[in-house]
């Protein structure tokens, strides 16, 4: 809790402090002097997708195989649409990890 | 920058060693990081930015290491407190080697009668230790409240309550006085 002493103090702090002004040229020149991290992060995350990519599949020829074309239960379509939810998010944490970066 | 926009920032710095999302989390906070160096090496611009740069890159390397837990600013702000402790640490042990005579430092800024207002609460804070200016500039300044000053600080709540107790005397006096 500040005290009417502390808030005068702040407001001729603020007032009279330094005030940094932007500089353009500052964030340009930390990205570029920014270390060359390493890249194994990037491949683990790779080798998951690639894992998970194969289970995936692994998962819907099963789910095809499986399936009687003749009748179509509830569960039927609980499956279809979670595997459908999970192959976007693959595919698209794939795309991410391949377009996004240096 | 919304808390949820500077978390995605983060995952994707952290996942992807994206850094255009780092150069937004840097556009960002910049001005604020800058100004609190500013604030602590009493106006030294060129060294701010040093600072400022090291803390951002001390940042992006250690980035994996932060939970999110205490908010992204606090996590700079500790860095780079950290970042100014070392420097003045350093700057200190060369003045040692270098035997600077003491009076030669202390009187470097005493030519007070040129000094207008600003100048003159510039000349107060500089007077400060480095710790009291670090806790004057994180309260009053960059409105952290006492427990984040605390934390970025590496030190108790106490602790910090009389250092800006100390600070505020001092600095009170010297006004008064000029």
């Amino acid at each position: 809790m500040k005290t009417e002493e502390d808030i005068k103090l702040e407001a001729l702090l603020k007032d009279e402090g330094y005030h940094a002004d932007e500089n353009p040229w500052f964030t340009s020149r930390l990205l570029n002097r920014l270390p060359a991290r390493e890249r194994s992060v990037r491949w683990v995350w790779w080798a998951i997708c690639a894992v998970a990519a194969v289970i995936c599949a692994a998962c819907w020829w099963w789910l095809i195989d499986d399936h009687d074309y003749t009748v179509l239960t509830v569960r039927d379509m609980v499956d279809y649409a979670i595997m459908s939810a999970v192959t976007l998010v693959l595919l698209w944490q794939s795309i991410s990890v391949t377009f996004s970066g240096e | 920058m919304k808390k949820l926009d500077e978390l995605a920032l983060i995952t994707r710095c952290v996942l992807a060693d994206d850094r255009q999302a780092f150069g937004q989390l840097v556009e960002a906070y910049q001005s604020q990081v800058r100004r609190f160096f500013l604030n602590l090496t009493s106006g030294d611009a060129a060294l701010s930015d040093d600072l400022a740069q090291e803390t951002f890159i001390k940042a992006y390397i250690n980035l994996r290491s932060f939970k999110g837990i205490a908010a992204f600013s606090t996590w700079l702000y500790r860095i780079g407190y950290n970042e100014f402790y070392s420097h003045s640490r350093r700057a200190s042990e060369e003045h040692l080697t270098q035997d600077t005579p003491v009076e030669a430092i202390m009187g470097a800024n005493d030519n007070t009668e040129a000094l207008d207002a600003g100048l003159t609460v510039r000349e107060a804070m500089s007077r400060l230790s480095d710790t009291e200016r670090a806790a004057v500039t994180l309260f009053y300044i960059e409105d952290k409240p006492l427990k984040q000053v605390a934390r970025i600080m590496s030190l108790p709540e106490g602790t910090v309550k009389s250092h800006l107790h100390r600070a505020k005397a001092r600095m009170s006096a010297f006004l008064k006085n000029n």
